[in-house]
């Protein structure tokens, strides 16, 4: 999901005062350690996506907000 | 079954099958997120199966005595620090879909010395807790994981009291930075 797709739809669900802290690439290297990209996935990455661009195939993000009181 | 939840099963069914066979990694993920002090007291079975991809406690300012609720806690690390964190008075409520996970999380927390650590078995989705009944949500690499993102975030904002706070790590994507065979390949669909 997109950065802008996450924080339009946390605004939906009624969340305030939404802030992006901290913004990561997050690697293809990195990516290696999740169980979700599987080794062929990994795979499809390296081969398909710019060398100079497989250090940001996602960005890891910190996000804050929280609810309007009463 | 609409077709839509019946692909929403099938999605948390590969989630589950990836997260249930998970290796440890040795430290390396915890090392690379969280500082050695963040890490003190923190047992080493939690330290070695940390799947997070990010630090959002560094953020997430716990008060004592705070009720904190951990969406997909997976083996514990990032509940035992907050636990540490909002004290004997607080408590960590450490939600996971995965009993394994869940039983890492408490002997974690046993071995920590902890018992404000309460684990809860349950689905992002429809989280089993009552309305109004959470101060803080923390979650680390685990929304991106939900075929229904909406409901689980309109089900964060019901599980919160007025005024609470939502602090998290996860991933997100720009499709528009992928190349097709990326995007339409069977592991890609979370993020
Ligand atoms: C990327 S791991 C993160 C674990 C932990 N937060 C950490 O930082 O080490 C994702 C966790 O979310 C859990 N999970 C995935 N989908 C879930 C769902 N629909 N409801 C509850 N837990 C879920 C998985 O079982 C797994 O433990």
């Amino acid at each position: 999901m997109a950065e802008r797709a996450f924080v339009e739809k946390m605004k939906r669900a009624g969340f305030t005062g939404i802030e992006i802290v901290q913004r990561d690439a997050f690697g293809v290297d990195d990516a290696r350690l999740h169980p979700l990209f599987t080794a062929d996935l990994i795979e499809v990455i390296r081969k398909t996506v710019p060398t100079d661009k497989q250090h940001q195939v996602a960005t890891s993000v910190v996000i804050k907000a929280h609810l309007a009181t009463g | 079954m609409t077709k839509d939840l019946m692909h929403s099963a099938e999605l948390k069914d590969l989630v589950r099958e990836a997260y249930s066979s998970v290796v440890s990694d040795g430290d390396a993920t915890a090392t690379r997120l969280y500082a050695e002090d963040e890490l003190a007291g923190v047992p080493r079975s939690a330290r070695e199966f940390a799947l997070g991809v990010g630090n959002h406690l560094r953020y997430a300012d716990i008060q004592l005595g705070e009720t904190i609720l951990d969406i997909g806690c997976g083996a514990g690390i990032d509940s035992i620090i907050a636990a540490h964190r909002t004290g004997p008075a607080g408590r960590v409520l450490a939600l996971d879909f995965l009993p394994e996970m869940l039983e890492r999380t408490a002997s974690a927390a046993a071995e920590a010395g902890l018992d404000n650590v309460e684990t809860i078995e349950g689905d992002m989705e429809a989280i089993p807790l009552p309305d109004d009944s959470v101060d803080h949500i923390i979650s680390n690499g685990v929304i991106n994981l939900s075929p229904r993102k909406t409901r689980t975030l309109a089900e964060c904002t019901r599980v919160l009291r007025p005024g609470g706070r939502f602090c998290v790590s996860d991933f997100t994507i720009d499709e528009e930075d992928l190349p097709p065979e990326v995007l339409t390949h069977p592991a890609a669909w979370a993020g």
